[in-house]
């Protein structure tokens, strides 16, 4: 009797130790970034979306009309700035067509059928957010049906703010830069005159709405302000895209490279209307 | 009852999302908070509120996380940790804002632990203590409220609940 009962309990425990093993595997694959969502996945997580845009459509419209309001009050504010920009615009266009020309033909002479910073757009609408400190995402109502893919780069009107991370679809999820749990590096550059100093984003701090640029050359001296903007370098981040400007500048824990602190030109808790980037085929 | 709750809270947790700030200090846990609430009403089946948990976790995986069972499996251990405490504590207004805090404690740790051992996060407690202390305010707020609300819906209406 006594026997038998040891011997459940060793049995008991390797299923513990067995189930154990296949829930850390299950949650493993379950967490795997780089994930495809199955069609079971994609329907209820269309479906999901779509009734809840259609109940917190009435909140939607009152925060539109709350912004609209806002806007209203600044509008003359607004129409002075614009007024000086736009004497400055007409030069700003005949110096855009002209680059725009020489880029093409110097395409042309090198046989170059794209280059880093070749990008079209889609439009797209955030319907939903997941602030949870693990997996700071929106969700935007474009999704494979409108030709949005995976690890396709998102901005909106100041600059870069993340990337495709699933796709569903009718609707997608944009992993946002404003994670502080960043695993990917992302390559950018820095304007430092009329040249750029190469450097890699490692982290985001939420507190100051900061990047931590590392791996900057110790011999350049960045001036504070200046322009950061993405390399192209990768598969994901088309070029020229604003990531924001520098606002402190160090140096390592070992004096070997300098790191720059870079407020992002975005505001992460104001992103109603994103645009997705899709680097031009060849 | 039941499901309005659940239903209602999951909905809420979208919209509350869409107007605070990164930093803020009223993180929403809404669905997670519901369950506190709706397990009065299955009359001691636990099986049942389990079963119910799981879904709800399963739901909250697929709409807002992109992870296949993660939340169902831990909507379950969250749910088990209800149970436990409805047969410590009698349920009542103060009683059941206590339950949330134990909950969310609970809930943070042992997904930031999963999280941790199936490497997707980088080892930080202080980022684990922030998570707690950014959730506290507004789902205690809501789990009181909630409590009040569906006590008075359940007593108009004479839907029974256990004590």
């Amino acid at each position: 009797m006594y026997k038998k009962k040891e011997f459940e309990k060793r049995y008991l425990l390797i299923i513990v130790i067995v189930a154990i093993a296949v829930l850390l595997v299950v949650l493993s694959i379950a967490l795997k970034k780089d994930r495809d969502l199955n069609p079971v996945e994609k329907l209820v997580k269309d479906s999901g979306t779509f009734v809840i845009n259609v109940v917190s459509a009435p909140v939607n419209f009152i925060k539109d009309k709350i912004r609209e309001g806002r806007e209203k009050n600044d509008i003359y504010e607004k129409y002075k700035e614009l007024k000086s920009k736009e004497e400055q615009m007409d030069s700003v266009v005949a110096a855009n067509d002209n680059l725009k020309e020489e880029v093409s033909k110097l395409k042309k002479t090198l046989d170059l059928n794209t280059i880093l910073s070749d990008k079209v757009y889609k439009n797209a609408t955030v319907i939903n957010r997941n602030i949870d400190y693990w997996y700071d995402e929106v969700t935007i109502d474009k999704g494979k049906t409108d030709g949005i893919e995976k690890n396709m780069a998102v901005v909106n009107n100041d600059g870069l703010i993340g990337k495709v991370s699933t796709v569903s679809n009718h609707v997608s999820s944009v992993k946002l830069l404003a994670n502080e749990n960043m695993s990917d590096k992302i390559s950018v550059k820095i304007k430092v005159n009329d040249s750029y100093v190469y450097g890699l984003i490692s982290k985001y701090s939420a507190k100051n709405n900061t990047y931590t640029v590392e791996g900057i050359s110790e011999n350049v001296d960045i001036p504070k302000g200046a322009d950061v903007v993405t390399t192209g370098m990768g598969d994901i981040f088309p070029s020229g895209l604003l990531v924001g400007h520098v606002s402190k500048v160090t140096t390592d824990n070992f004096d070997l490279s300098k790191v720059a602190l870079v407020k992002a030109s975005v505001d992460f808790d104001n992103i109603d209307y994103v645009s997705v980037l899709k680097r031009k085929d060849s | 009852m039941v499901l309005i709750v659940i239903i209602s809270s999951f909905i809420l947790d979208s919209i509350m999302s869409n107007f605070i700030s990164l930093n803020s200090y009223f993180t929403p846990l809404f669905t997670l908070m519901s369950l506190i609430i709706v397990y009065p009403y299955f009359k001691g089946n636990q099986l049942r509120f389990l079963g119910v948990c799981f879904l709800t976790g399963v739901f909250y995986d697929l709409i807002y996380t992109d992870t296949i069972v993660i939340h169902g499996f831990l909507f379950l251990m969250i749910g088990f940790v209800i149970t436990k405490l409805n047969l410590i504590l009698a349920n009542n207004y103060l009683n059941v804002m206590i339950m949330a805090v134990i909950c969310i404690i609970f809930y943070r740790f042992v997904a930031y632990g999963l999280l941790l051992i199936t490497a997707n996060v980088s080892f930080n407690w202080l980022a684990v203590l922030k998570s707690i202390y950014h959730s506290l305010i507004a789902n205690v707020i809501f789990v009181a409220l909630v409590y009040v609300i569906t006590d008075k819906i359940s007593l108009k209406f004479k839907i029974h609940k256990s004590n």
